[in-house]
């Protein structure tokens, strides 16, 4: 099996995982759902904290 | 966000608003895998007034004096920003009307029916508002009578078609 080949099986089986993920996660009380949708929300802020301290750094450091 | 949600049940007691049910991306993630949501958006309907200026500074007061932070165009209530959408259609009226009351722990809440945000969704139209409608279509049990009826009445038929046509399904 080519390199190519395998890694599009892999893309293929992680698409299938995630797909899967998704359908079981579909099934989860209403409660467990919110609380993953307000984790998902804190993990954007906090990126969004970090890639704008990184563009301050990043603008400091060429002025 | 039961905390809201207790706090909505109270302004419906106390007449502040006449009826309320969670609505945009909350709601879809009632039927479907959670996503990522911004905001918690509550359709609302207002006790009837004479006055033809819709005023919502008493609910967001309210939410501000049971511990809400005003921010922006939101007020937060346990880090969740929420937003009043007063119904402006009769979809929504009807959606809100019609909700289905569930429990969020131990308090008593409404979401729209998977047919009524399908078709407040398709009405939307946004990108955004199109990937609900296909998450929607993928996970909830849809009653396709009663959509095809929901769509009809809101005119919503073309748009549905066009929909599906582009591979919507």
């Amino acid at each position: 099996m080519s390199k190519y080949q395998a890694a599009q099986e892999y893309l293929e089986w992680l698409k299938q995982a995630k797909e899967a993920m998704r359908k079981e996660q579909a099934q989860l009380p209403y409660e467990q759902k919110v609380a993953i949708v307000l984790q998902l929300k804190k993990i954007a802020c906090e990126a969004a904290k970090v890639r704008e301290q990184l563009k301050r750094r990043s603008g400091k450091s060429k002025g | 966000m039961e905390r809201i949600l207790q706090l909505l049940n109270e302004m419906e007691t106390q007449g502040l608003i006449l009826r309320y049910a969670i609505g945009g991306g909350m709601a879809v993630v009632f039927y479907a895998p959670p996503i990522m949501t911004n905001d918690l958006d509550i359709y609302t309907l207002l006790p009837p007034t004479n006055s033809p200026i819709i005023v919502l500074t008493p609910l967001y007061q309210f939410l501000i004096t049971h511990g809400g932070q005003p921010k922006g165009e939101y007020v937060e209530v346990d880090g969740l920003p929420v937003q009043f959408v007063v119904a402006y259609n009769e979809l929504v009226e009807e959606a809100i009307w019609q909700a289905r009351e569930i429990t969020f722990g131990t308090t008593k809440t409404r979401v729209p029916t998977a047919e009524h945000l399908i078709a407040i969704k398709l009405q939307a139209g946004r990108d955004k508002d199109l990937w609900h409608v296909k998450l929607l279509l993928e996970h909830a049990t849809i009653d396709e009578e009663l959509l095809n009826r929901i769509l009809k009445r809101h005119g919503l038929m073309e748009r549905w078609e066009a929909f599906l046509s582009a591979g919507g399904r």
